[in-house]
């Protein structure tokens, strides 16, 4: 036989329940979020952004990046501050010239630009700084001609963009 | 007569609820904030050293004796080799890897002879990756004690024919 239902289960189901939410342990996990996060924040120094096609090679360096003009090199196009150079990179890698004639018309004008603005404002100088992101299988034949012809354009400042080992 | 208990301590046993939601509402917040401006690959940059005019008319005024050879780390497909004006210091053949422990190692004692000296040419075939020549810039501008050649000039290697 079965037992008779309690009473006393009975009434305290008529009780109406609070419900709350235990929202401790989430709390926990935020927290340790939110120290991991902060502790990788940096809100100094300039971001340099990488385009998808683009593994830049790793180093040991601590140096952290300067504003510059900003040359993007992947295996199949070459990028200056944004703007895509219509250059054929295997030709270019093939020649016997030094010279890349577009890169160097394209950095001539950025040159002249700058110095028109500095001749207005005095705040403003040109640097020859620039940052070459190169692809980590790029081989030196093509790096040079970039270099060169940047440091015909009058950028002498040259520095190549790394990601850091940890 | 002894004190009656206090009626206080019954209360102690009531389930004390912290209002965490405030909290909640901050770290919802915050979380997406951080994590889209967060940084997980740091870039650095590596300067490359190029002497200037200047530079040239002081080292022929003032000549330094110590300092005054010419370092060059020559890397081909094949050998990694480092010369000091036509001496070969070091020389390995890469089979598989680089031996650049043997050409820190070896950079590290000719520092302790000169001190001063701070410039090194690497001399690359036109074969040779960006990775390739990152890791030998690595190798010759410092070790675990301390800097090595930091101004790192890079230039084409002139091809023997003899």
């Amino acid at each position: 036989m079965a037992y008779a239902p309690s009473k006393r289960r009975g009434l305290r189901s008529k009780k109406p329940s609070l419900f709350v939410l235990n929202i401790t342990s989430m709390l926990d996990m935020f927290t340790i979020l939110i120290i991991f996060l902060l502790k990788s924040y940096s809100a100094e120094g300039i971001i340099l952004t990488i385009p998808a096609d683009l593994y830049l090679p790793t180093s040991t360096t601590q140096s952290a990046p300067e504003p510059g003009l900003i040359i993007e090199l992947s295996q199949n196009s070459l990028i200056v501050d944004g703007t895509v150079l219509p250059v054929d990179l295997a030709k270019i890698e093939n020649s016997d010239s030094l010279l890349i004639p577009e890169l160097l018309e394209n950095l001539s004008e950025k040159v002249r630009w700058y110095e028109q603005i500095s001749a207005v404002n005095p705040d403003v100088s040109f640097t020859g700084q620039m940052v070459l992101e190169g692809d980590r299988d790029i081989p030196f034949r093509l790096l040079k001609k970039i270099l060169y012809t940047s440091g015909q354009a009058g950028f002498i400042n040259q520095s190549l963009a790394v990601f850091q080992k940890e | 007569m002894a004190f009656r208990p206090s009626e206080k301590r019954k209360q102690s046993n009531y389930i004390i609820d912290l209002n965490l939601a405030p909290f909640l509402s901050l770290f919802v917040a915050l979380i997406p904030m951080l994590l889209l401006t967060a940084i997980f690959q740091e870039v650095g940059i590596i300067n490359l050293y190029l002497p200037t005019a200047e530079e040239a008319v002081m080292e022929d005024v003032v000549p330094d004796a110590e300092s005054d050879f010419t370092l060059a780390v020559t890397i081909t497909p094949t050998e990694l080799s480092l010369r000091k004006d036509d001496q070969v210091l070091f020389r390995d053949s890469i089979a598989e890897e680089m031996n650049l422990q043997g050409l820190t190692a070896q950079l590290v004692e000719l520092k302790g002879s000169s001190p001063g000296k701070k410039d090194i040419v690497l001399l690359l075939d036109g074969s040779i990756l960006y990775q390739t020549i990152i890791d030998v810039m690595d190798s010759v501008r410092e070790y675990e004690g301390g800097e090595l050649y930091p101004d790192i000039s890079l230039a084409d290697r002139v091809v023997e024919t003899s």
